[in-house]
């Protein structure tokens, strides 16, 4: 009899584990093609779009379907609102230091001429990656914000990022709360990159009118 | 009581205030994040059989892989400054190359204005040349500090161009360069430089029409 009961409970808690993962399943799946159906009607335009995955820490750029270049996240954390299940324009971003364009002078030696060996390193009046910000923020409608920096690189990124975790554990509830008296909604998402040259790669990447998807 | 006293309760009483208030919102927060994880009600998912969903999904991923590239084509960096030759997921060559230097000529007394970007967005091959001749535009003139010839002839040079050059609309190309020491900076007027061999490979490999993706 007692070996019976025990068998009875053995099926019956197989039964539900069985029917909790067939539901996990569904969700998973459906969720899923929500994903595909968004990245779908991206992907017919002629335009690039981000995916940003948080569960995965991925952040790609692609177009028609491909990853032209994904940047690996160290960390990943969001608050308020969640986001919208739709495609998400980039409407702005923002940094403390916006490289800013060199002036040619006409008439002046050609750009080969310019160069200045100095220690077998070519210094050239250009833009490049070394001269984007590694601190910045993008704002995408929706009143979403997404912060990005390096992992720390150096004592004042380490104090950049206290800084910024104080504002992010002390600003961010006093925000919601003011937002939520006003009915208004926020979310805001803080990524960590691997390094400073992958946080300045992805500045220069992502640009303005960008659309994409985040997945959570 | 005295002054300092009163000020203690002040301060006491304001950051219980902020400590009460950093509380509740802190709590909305809370609930709000549970939120991002649990947006798929059961009324969303009601009537689903997982096998549907399963069809549905397997059709969605086919209707995406449609809209892949098909055959060659390039992708540019113009960050890194590094050209990838591809074919479906595959890499078949990476080339170190130059790029746009983003700086910006204007027109002395004139009202033109140009700025060195590489363009970038989705483009495709529209021509393909053998050793191409430089036609230069006005700005090369302007930049050099010489008179804009009104000959036709005088515009042409030869030679600087590499042997190949690929066409990808508005006067941009990919081609080839006397400054390899310049190769991986970020330099052009933003044409695309890439050096002999790789020019070579990717010229052989790409037809008109070919993809090429440019961030």
């Amino acid at each position: 009899m007692r070996l019976k009961i025990g068998a009875f409970f053995f099926a019956f808690l197989g039964l539900i584990f069985a029917l909790e993962s067939r539901a996990s399943d569904k969700t998973k799946v459906f969720l899923d093609n929500q994903v595909l159906e968004q990245e779908l009607d991206l992907a017919k335009a002629p335009s690039f779009y981000f995916v940003l995955n948080l569960a995965e820490k991925k952040l790609a750029l692609k177009s028609r379907g491909i990853i032209l270049k994904e940047w690996q996240l160290k960390r990943v954390r969001y608050w308020g609102k969640p986001v919208p299940s739709r495609s998400l324009a980039m409407i702005k971003k923002t940094a403390p230091f916006i490289p800013q364009r060199k002036s040619i002078k006409p008439g002046a030696a050609e750009v080969q001429d310019k160069t200045k060996e100095k220690q077998d390193k070519l210094e050239l009046e250009v833009l490049e990656l070394d001269d984007m910000p590694y601190v910045y923020s993008f704002y995408l409608e929706g009143n979403i914000s997404i912060s990005i920096r390096p992992g720390a690189v150096s004592l004042p990124s380490f104090l950049g990022g206290v800084a910024h975790s104080f504002k992010w554990y002390f600003f961010n509830p006093i925000k919601t709360l003011w937002l939520t008296l006003r009915k208004k909604s926020y979310a805001t998402i803080d990524l960590s990159l691997e390094s400073k040259k992958e946080a300045q790669a992805l500045y220069w990447s992502l640009l303005e009118g960008l659309k994409g998807i985040i997945i959570v | 009581m005295s002054v300092k006293k009163v000020i203690f309760i002040l301060l006491v009483v304001l950051a219980s205030i902020f400590l009460i208030l950093e509380m509740i919102g802190y709590y909305i927060g809370l609930s709000q994040k549970l939120q991002w994880k649990l947006d798929v009600s059961d009324s969303n998912l009601e009537g689903k059989k997982l096998n549907e969903l399963q069809v549905k999904n397997t059709l969605l991923q086919k209707k995406l892989s449609t809209i892949f590239p098909k055959g060659f084509y390039i992708v540019v960096d113009t960050g890194n400054n590094i050209l990838y030759l591809k074919k479906g997921t595959e890499t078949l060559r990476k080339a170190v190359i130059s790029c746009g230097s983003g700086d910006i000529l204007e027109e002395p007394g004139g009202n033109r204005k140009w700025v060195f970007d590489t363009p970038r967005g989705e483009f495709f091959v529209k021509s393909k040349l053998i050793d191409p001749d430089w036609i230069r535009p006005d700005w090369a003139f302007i930049e050099e500090g010489e008179e804009i010839p009104k000959r036709f002839e005088d515009r042409v040079d030869t030679g600087v161009l590499g042997d190949y050059a690929l066409g990808f609309g508005n006067g941009y190309f990919i081609h080839g360069t006397l400054y390899t020491r310049l190769l991986g900076r970020n330099v052009t007027h933003g044409c695309i430089r890439v050096g002999d061999e790789d020019l070579k490979a990717v010229f052989r490999a790409v037809s008109i029409g070919s993809k090429i993706f440019i961030y």
